[in-house]
This record gives C-alpha cells, sequence and structure tokens, in this order.
C-alpha cells in the first residue's frame, strides 16, 4: 500500500482545490411533466437535440441521466438510464449539449461494465483514456480497405467452411440452446496472442449467465485482452438499447487510436476489435419497449419503423480501416435468436440482409451430436473467402458444397440400397468428412492444425476408417505431426500455402501416422 | 381518436386570448401568468388529481367544483378558464396554455418576465439592481417574479425563457461536492 505523508495530502488538497469551479452556472431547465415506465415527458427544453444527454435532479438531489428521444412541439419524451423511482413529476431536467459518451481505454480490459463504462466488477473504478460517443457514424468508403485478414474461431467447421475476416460482420443465428454463445465465446478464447480485443455484450441476459461467461473467460486466461459489457436483464429497457452500440464506441476507441493512445495513423496503427453483440434479438425487444412507450406507432410485429436502422447503423460501424487510417478493424459477430428455426421473422430476415453472412446453428443437428451445430447449407460468408488463409482455402475450398450435397445425398440415400459405386464413395467421404468437423467446447485448434485434419480426410486418408475412430484419429494425428513433424507443421504455418512438395510430405506423414494408428479402442 | 394538431393550436389561441382579454381588463395579467405556473405545478405534483379531473366517470360540474375548491382565492378569470378546459376534457392542453399564456403576456406588458428565487425578500435596491443588469441583456423592460426558498441557502436564481441562471450558495456547495467526490489523485490504481 502506498505511503500517505502530510505534504502528499496538502498536495492532493490543493489541486482539488484548485479545480473547484465557482461560476454561475448558466443553463437551460424544463420540468419532468409526466413519468412512468421509465420514459419522461419534459416541459421546456426547447434547445434540446435529438439523442442528447439529459440531466434529471430529482428533489432529494439525486442526479439521474436520461437521452432525449421524441423531440415534439411543446415537449421532449425522453429515456431515463438510471434510477428511474427517483425521478417524480416537477423534478428538474437540464439539457447537457452532449451525447451520450462511454468512457474506453486500455484500463478497461479486464473489466465488467455497464453500459454507460460503469465498473460492475468490483475492482475499483476505471482510469478512462478517453471517451467516445455511443452513437458515431459509421466511416465510410474512402476510409475502408476491404476484408482481408482472418479472424481465426479456433472452430475447424467455421474457419474451414464460412471464414470470418477482421472487419466483417457475421451473424451467429440459431434457437435456444443450440450453441450460439459458445461460438461466441470460444471466438474471443481464441484470440490469445492475435493482437485482438475483444468485446463481448452481453444485453438481456440472466446476471448468472453473463457471470458464467465471465468466470469462463477468465479460466481461460481471455479477460486479459477482454472487455465484459453487461445489461442483464434486471436493467431498465433503455441500458439494454444502449449496450451494443456502448460496446461498439468502447470497441472503436482503439481501432481509431493506436497503442499510444494516439490518433491512429500509417505511422500509428489502430488495433484490432472483436465484437459479440449477445443478442440483438433482446436488443430490439428493448427498444421495442421503449418505442411502445413512447408512444411512437407500432410496425410489424409492433416493432417501432426504425428498428432496420437501429440494426443497420450498428453493424454498419463494424470497419477494416485503410492503412492510412491505422488499418485498424472492428469485428461484429452479431447473435439473434430464432424462435422454432423461423428465420423468417422480423429481426432475423433484417439482421440476415445486414451483415455479410450467417452461421446458422441447427437444434436437430445439435441433438445429432453434430456441434458446432452449424448447418453448412445455408451458412454463408459472403466476404471472409478473401480474408481466407491460402492453405485452407485450398484443402476446403469445395467442402461447403460438397458436405451440403452429401446430407442432401444421405436423405435421398434413406429410401434405397443399392447405390452406385461413387455414390457410396461420396456417402463414406461426406459421413467422415462431417465427423471430422465436431469439435468440444474449449478445444480450439490453430489453423495448420485444422488444414491437417481436413488434408486427411479430403484425400480419401480416413475412408478405410470407422466413423468412430474419426475423432481419436484427429486428435492422435495432430499430436503426432506436433511432436514427430514439427518442422513440416511450422513450414505449413509459416508459408501458409500447400506446394506440391509439402502435400507429398504432408500425404506421408498421416500415412505414417495411419500406419500405427489402432482403429478399435 | 387524436384532435387535428391545427385545431389544437387554435383551441390553446382561443383560450389564451380570453384570458389576456380578461385580464388586461381588470389589469391583473402579470399575477394571472404567476397563478397559471402554481396550477401548473399542483396539477403535474398530484398525478391523483390529474386523474380525477381527466375522469369520463365525472361529471363536467364535478370537475369544475374540484378545481374551485382547490384553487379557491384564484383570480376568477383564471379559474373560469381552466374550469372551461376541465369541463371539455383538455387538461392535457395545461402546459402548452400556461407557456403561451405566458408568451403573450409579455407581449402585452411589453416585458419579460423573470423568476427570481432568492432566501431573503428583495429590497427595492436589489430589486433595481437586477433589472438594471437584466434589461440591457433582453432588450426589454423586467418584471420581476418572486419566489422565497430557504433551501437555496444564500444566493440567487434567475430564470426566464427556459434558461436559469444559478448563483445559489446550495449550487456552489454541491459543484464542490461534485468535484471533490469524483475527482481522484495520487492513491493505487
Amino acid at each position: 500500500m502506498a505511503e500517505i505523508t502530510a505534504s502528499a495530502i496538502d498536495e492532493v488538497l490543493r489541486k482539488q482545490l484548485d479545480s473547484l469551479d465557482t461560476s454561475v452556472e448558466s443553463r437551460e431547465v424544463g420540468t419532468v411533466i409526466q413519468i412512468g415506465d421509465g420514459i419522461a415527458r419534459v416541459d421546456g427544453l426547447k434547445d434540446c437535440m435529438a439523442g442528447e444527454l439529459l440531466e434529471f435532479v430529482s428533489s432529494e438531489g439525486k442526479t439521474v441521466y436520461g437521452l432525449a428521444q421524441n423531440l415534439e412541439e411543446e415537449e421532449v419524451g425522453a429515456v431515463l438510464l438510471g434510477d428511474v423511482n427517483a425521478i417524480k413529476e416537477n423534478d428538474e431536467v437540464h439539457t447537457t449539449g452532449r451525447i451520450v459518451e462511454v468512457p474506453s481505454g486500455k484500463a478497461m480490459l479486464g473489466r465488467v461494465v455497464n453500459p454507460l463504462g460503469m465498473p460492475l466488477d468490483g475492482k475499483g473504478p476505471i482510469e478512462a483514456e478517453g471517451y467516445r460517443p455511443v452513437e458515431f457514424k459509421a466511416p465510410g468508403i474512402i476510409e475502408r480497405t476491404p476484408v482481408h485478414e482472418p479472424v481465426q474461431t479456433g472452430l475447424i467447421a467455421i474457419d474451414a467452411m464460412i471464414p470470418i475476416g477482421r472487419g466483417q460482420r457475421e451473424l451467429i443465428i440459431g434457437d435456444r440452446q443450440t450453441g450460439k454463445t459458445s461460438i461466441g465465446v470460444d471466438t474471443i478464447i481464441n484470440q490469445k496472442g492475435k493482437d485482438m480485443i475483444c468485446i463481448y455484450v452481453a444485453i438481456g441476459q440472466k446476471a448468472s449467465t453473463v457471470a458464467s461467461v465471465v468466470e469462463t473467460l477468465q479460466r481461460h486466461g481471455a479477460m486479459d485482452y477482454t472487455i465484459v459489457v453487461s445489461a442483464p436483464a434486471s436493467d431498465a429497457a433503455p441500458l439494454q438499447y444502449i449496450a451494443p452500440m456502448a460496446g461498439a464506441a468502447i470497441g472503436e476507441f482503439f481501432i481509431y487510436n493506436g497503442e499510444d493512445g494516439k490518433p491512429a495513423s500509417a505511422m500509428n496503427p489502430g488495433r484490432h476489435v472483436l465484437c459479440v453483440y449477445d443478442d440483438l434479438s433482446k436488443q430490439a425487444v428493448a427498444y421495442r419497449q421503449m418505442s411502445l412507450t413512447l408512444h411512437r406507432p407500432p410496425g410489424r410485429e409492433a416493432y417501432p419503423g426504425d428498428v432496420f436502422y437501429l440494426h443497420s447503423r450498428l453493424l454498419e460501424r463494424a470497419v477494416k480501416l485503410s492503412d492510412k487510417n491505422g488499418g485498424g478493424s472492428l469485428t461484429a459477430l452479431p447473435i439473434i435468436e430464432t424462435q422454432d428455426g423461423d428465420v423468417a421473422a422480423y429481426i432475423p430476415t433484417n439482421v440476415i440482409s445486414i451483415t455479410d453472412g450467417q452461421i446458422y446453428l441447427q437444434s436437430d443437428l445439435f441433438f445429432q451430436g453434430q456441434r458446432p451445430a452449424v448447418n453448412v447449407g445455408i451458412s454463408v460468408s459472403r466476404v471472409g473467402g478473401s480474408a481466407q488463409v491460402k492453405s485452407m482455402k485450398q484443402v476446403a475450398g469445395t467442402l461447403r458444397l460438397d458436405l451440403a450435397s452429401y446430407r442432401e445425398l444421405q436423405a435421398f440415400a434413406q429410401f434405397g440400397s443399392d447405390l452406385d459405386k461413387a455414390t457410396q464413395d461420396q456417402l463414406t467421404r461426406g459421413a467422415r468428412m462431417t465427423e471430422l468437423l465436431k469439435q468440444g467446447r474449449f478445444a480450439s485448434m490453430e489453423v495448420e492444425d485444422q488444414v491437417i485434419a481436413i488434408y486427411a480426410g479430403s484425400q480419401g486418408l480416413l475412408d478405410d476408417m470407422p466413423v468412430s475412430a474419426v475423432l481419436r484419429f484427429r486428435a492422435g494425428l495432430i499430436d503426432y505431426m506436433h511432436t514427430n513433424k514439427a518442422d513440416l507443421v511450422a513450414r505449413l504455418r509459416e508459408k501458409g500455402k500447400l506446394d506440391d512438395a509439402l502435400r507429398d510430405e504432408l500425404t506421408e506423414a498421416i500415412k505414417q501416422y495411419k500406419a500405427s494408428f489402432v482403429y478399435e479402442e | 381518436m387524436p384532435k387535428n394538431r391545427l385545431l389544437v393550436n387554435r383551441e390553446i389561441a382561443t383560450y389564451v386570448q380570453v384570458l389576456l382579454d380578461a385580464t388586461q381588463a381588470s389589469g391583473t395579467t402579470f399575477e394571472a401568468t404567476s397563478q397559471l405556473k402554481e396550477m401548473q405545478h399542483v396539477l403535474v405534483e398530484h398525478p391523483a388529481l390529474r386523474d380525477a379531473l381527466r375522469d369520463e366517470t365525472l361529471d363536467a360540474d364535478a370537475r369544475v367544483n374540484i378545481l374551485g375548491s382547490i384553487f379557491e382565492g384564484f383570480d376568477p378569470s383564471v379559474l373560469k378558464v381552466v374550469s372551461v378546459m376541465a369541463e371539455r376534457h383538455e387538461l392535457g392542453l395545461i402546459h402548452r396554455f400556461v407557456n403561451e399564456f405566458q408568451a403573450k403576456a409579455e407581449e402585452a406588458l411589453d416585458a419579460v418576465i423573470v423568476d427570481v428565487t432568492t432566501v431573503v425578500e428583495l429590497d427595492d435596491a436589489l430589486r433595481t439592481q437586477i433589472k438594471n443588469k437584466l434589461e440591457p441583456q433582453f432588450g426589454k423592460s423586467i418584471v420581476l417574479r418572486e419566489h422565497i426558498d430557504p433551501s437555496i441557502m444564500g444566493g440567487i436564481i434567475l430564470g426566464a425563457h427556459g434558461k436559469r441562471i444559478d448563483a445559489s450558495v446550495a449550487k456552489q456547495l454541491e459543484k464542490t461536492r461534485v468535484v471533490l467526490s469524483s475527482q481522484r489523485s495520487g492513491g493505487e490504481r
């Protein structure tokens, strides 16, 4: 503990007294004329701006912040961001002249904060390096560059078939209990040592679920580079509404500023950020509640007319900046929960159309034991292909389509047993490749290991093996390669692509391991 | 079904004009603005009263009687106009009505009404001093609406046209409290 001396106290006191402002305060003042459901109608405030931060002062002197939403002829409709019950009719409201901002900076790493950037983890105050506006207009075309660097999720099914690039927006969609959050969390865990700052935004979830995610991240050492923004179900709807935007704002600090906290440029590169929004369906529900209580007209499924814009402006903030602007990136992994697999509902269709692809998780696959339960037929990554590692592209280029046709054939083959050789071969290969893509939780694989595993499958080296032995073979093969063929793995990692010599060597190594592999346990 | 916006504007203008004519005739325009502000404050402060005055099951006479008994002693023309609003279930317009009336009253008085809050009553010298200070700012003569509030502890609060200048001791202390409690210097991070 630091020693406190009399001179230190004197210095601190002088510093604080110097910062006292004795000027007379002049501000615009309004009055709360009605309050309820977290919504306040305010008389006055003629100069109030849309989205402006308002300061509500209760009769007991407590200050609660609010967000100006409806600017009407004679009054302002605002949502309260804090203790709703502290504010009563006739309480004073002041404009602040600024929009909602959140603190950000390196001190936030490893912390759990609320959407206003206040710590929730009891680890003391956070020294902010800077503030970012919660609502921020996404950069334009000139500032951007196409997505070209990969985000490795560590999940073979995703990295091989639905690759994600830095700056991409890839939707994770599926029913409840299909492993959506797991993909997000596993991806965060896999970013260790990959120069990526991760932000996990929990919206409308149970506090216990958030606590367990934080605990998982801590256990895997992922909190060192992660910030958790939590707006649990018990938080007011406005806080849940701004949570993803606050998460994006916290992340933007790192991409628009270099390591030294100064604005990013060609000489001072910006950082890479991964934002998981878990989940946007609940944010839409919170926004619907806010809009209905603000008496905005309901549209389809009672959502307000601008719910599309709510999500599009958030996800548009995902960016890969050009080198001139520091080359930082914000990758967005929004999560959407569907009801009974209905992707044609309002919010899922909106977010599908906004994002650069989707990872679709299906409950029947999940219960068949295919985990992650990715339906490769309708999952797609529209821009990630150009960010995929070359070697992976070489071995898994046609994998997604092959597996989709395998699934089709598999359904068809159930009707008869007389199948020609080519069809039988396709079924054999498909079954083994499908098995190869199974992966447990927290068992992320490096990209070169994924390439080796898929190469073995796609070259037919697993075809004569029982399906039940595939996963054991994969694990053994990776171990064998790292122990006995470390130089080959290293070359594969360095080169990033497979040439003929490397292919031959790889085939040989796999055959060697296969010769020693015992099928039956 | 909500009323046409233009129609509502005309209704408010009618209420305002009627009250202005009546108060100008009796020379109580300034007092009427203060009484309307007080009425507005009471109606906002007591949601139960507001609900009762909007209650469809209560007949118009009952609503008017409630208003009469609560605001006994108020200017009869103010009470009458607000009673008509209550009869017609239009008390929801009271905020706009009060604001519009104040604007029109200021026009009629050719002055700006400034709310002054102090701990002790103002004397004439202070009144003149405040007026002299404010008149060049607004370019009009100033009418002071005085309030006594011991909770501000000292100093003065001036308010007009939705803006407020707070030079009270309570505010200065509050600002000091915020600075001292939120700033951190030294210590462990």
